[in-house]
């Protein structure tokens, strides 16, 4: 056996690793610099347009993340969005507004809860899991709805956003730029995770769990990681929703909510880390713009995805990538 | 290594009223290339699956390396040394020749898995991989997507992931299946190569290769074995002969 030691064996790959990486995705870089430049050009309802994009396509990229690394196809997302948000609820209710202490305290509270359910649903597989995750979430929708203290059906306002260090997030540019740098971190956290060997290995299990198994991975516990760090971030997302609104009501843990996550990652494409990002932007423009003519402005959307999954085939982030010249896996 | 890599003793196996493996006993010996045979619906797949590990045994044991590894999941019996390939040609599509080279070597590491490290950045996991692809001559197609290689391309790179995995005992599942003379011949050359580092539990219905590479024979009829021993003994066995090949009035 001779070990490769001269460059010539080496392949490329050493120097330039052919994973996606941040500095790789230019699109989403566009797109990024976008939201940096919008409140410096737009006015502040359109700013805010754009802070909603961010937060839902935060959401998304954690939906995507979590189905392609380990193949978890969830349906129940909704159900950590709004325990982010109703954590906010709780906090403001129980009188604190420093969000260096209510934030990561919801994220604690929302990595257990999905502790709980991905323990009980990797049980499970394939369509099972989908409907399962549904049935999870569905249950926390109707515990939390009927809760008097939480607003129940109603929803209970929340009067101002939370205090970061003392700095208030109130103003639209402030909690806009505040959402902005949160979004990059996790972007940035899920390309390194996704770069790791875990995330290599969670990348093969999304493809082939026996072949895997076959190599040595214990698939279950590689999931279960994944897909909480998909319902924090997602909780992350609810986090900032809440804020943004100052509001928490049901509707942040509807059924409905997880389809939409899911339709953004579909429309954005499931391949790319920023996918769920790029299919937010569609659907909060369609609904920005579709919304003044009729409110079955989702009737737009539907022949949007076929057209995406007809003339794109893999989504609207691998063709805006291929139109910028980098490259489209 | 003066173990005996592999061990199995009195396994058996039922589905339902089928009985698939019948109180099967079998050893690998070190750097041995060991050929099960047997005409189809034998339970091959079967007993390969249940040392794999895939499959629970109704009864039986299976030592490797003098370890029980009976009650072990597939995975951890991997990592215990005992690897395997598939029969229909399973590698990651999606991947390159390399990641997925290196995953197999990431596996055989198991559980100590980084979860922030850059896998490529590591060059310790990229030397292996590509000693691995050395091994079948895959070095100059590391980059390439795995859609992109021909068949027999997979074959091989089906070899150089179970050898990344360093095992004690190799489990090849057709390893020919479906590739041309030419490929065939380069990939039994190959495996004769492999007797260095492994012992080897070979499953293949093409008899020339059997006979080309085989040190010994088992051969496995509705479920028991009937015989084992050097290919050239087994051929000449009357029972195998009728077993196999069925009686004299179908030539």
């Amino acid at each position: 056996m001779t070990s490769p030691s001269d460059e010539r064996t080496m392949p490329a790959s050493t120097l330039r690793p052919g994973l996606p990486s941040l500095g790789g995705d230019r699109a989403m870089l566009l797109l990024l610099a976008l939201f940096a430049l919008a409140p410096l050009v737009l006015e502040a309802y359109l700013v805010g347009e754009l802070t909603r994009v961010m937060i839902y396509g935060m959401a998304a990229c954690a939906v995507g993340f979590a189905i392609r690394h380990g193949g978890l196809v969830s349906f129940g997302h909704a159900a950590f969005f709004g325990m982010g948000a109703y954590c906010v609820l709780m906090a403001r209710n129980a009188g604190y507004q420093d969000a260096l202490l209510v934030w990561p305290l919801a994220l604690l509270a929302v990595a257990l809860l999905a502790l709980v359910i991905g323990l009980l649903s990797l049980r499970t597989g394939g369509v099972a899991f989908i409907m399962i995750t549904l049935g999870f979430a569905q249950m926390v929708y109707f515990v939390i709805s009927g809760s008097q203290s939480l607003g129940a059906a109603d929803g209970l306002p929340l009067f101002g956003r939370d205090m970061l260090a003392g700095i208030s997030l109130d103003a639209t540019e402030a909690f806009h730029y505040l959402v902005l740098v949160a979004l990059g971190l996790v972007l940035l956290v899920m390309t390194r995770l996704s770069r790791s060997p875990a995330g290599l290995a969670l990348r093969g299990i999304a493809h082939d769990e026996r072949r895997m198994k076959a190599l040595g991975y214990a698939p279950k516990r590689l999931q279960l990681t994944s897909f909480v760090f998909s319902a924090v971030v997602a909780g992350f997302a609810g986090v900032l929703a809440a804020n943004f609104y100052q509001f928490v009501g049901p509707a942040y843990l509807h059924w409905l909510v997880s389809g939409e996550l899911l339709v953004m990652v579909a429309l954005g494409g499931i391949a790319s880390l920023s996918g769920g990002l790029f299919g937010a932007l569609i659907l909060v423009l369609f609904e920005a713009v579709f919304s003044e003519y009729t409110t079955y402005w989702r009737i737009f959307l539907g022949p949007a995805v076929i057209l995406s999954v007809l003339y794109l085939h893999k989504g609207v982030h691998p063709a805006l990538e291929r139109l910028l010249g980098g490259r489209d896996d | 290594m003066t173990e005996t890599p592999l061990v199995v003793r009195e396994l058996t196996k039922s589905f339902g009223g089928l009985n698939v493996t019948r109180s099967v006993g079998l050893d690998l010996r070190p750097g041995e290339i060991h050929a099960l045979i047997g005409p189809n619906g034998a339970g091959k797949s079967t007993l390969i699956n249940l040392i794999a590990g895939e499959l629970r045994p109704d009864s039986g044991s299976i030592r490797l390396d003098g370890r029980d590894v009976t009650g072990l999941h597939s995975e951890q019996r991997v990592r215990a040394g005992l690897a395997r390939s598939f029969q229909v040609s399973s590698v990651l599509k999606d991947f390159t020749v390399l990641e997925n080279a290196v995953l197999a070597v990431v596996g055989r590491r198991q559980p100590a898995l980084n979860w922030w490290r850059s896998t490529l950045s590591d060059t310790q996991f990229i030397e292996e991989a590509m000693a691995a692809l050395e091994k079948v001559g895959l070095v100059r197609r590391a980059d390439a997507k795995v859609s992109t290689l021909s068949y027999g391309e997979r074959r091989h790179l089906e070899l150089a992931m179970a050898l990344a995995l360093k095992p004690q005992v190799l489990l090849l599942d057709e390893p020919m299946a479906g590739v041309g003379t030419e490929e065939g011949r380069e990939l039994t050359d190959l495996v004769s190569n492999l007797r260095n580092d492994c012992a080897l539990l070979l499953v293949e219905h093409d008899m020339d290769v059997v006979f080309a590479l085989a040190d010994r024979v088992s051969v496995l009829v509705e479920g028991q074995l009937i015989a084992t021993g050097a290919p050239g003994d087994v051929r000449e066995m009357e029972s195998v002969q009728k077993a196999y090949f069925g009686t004299e009035d179908v030539w």
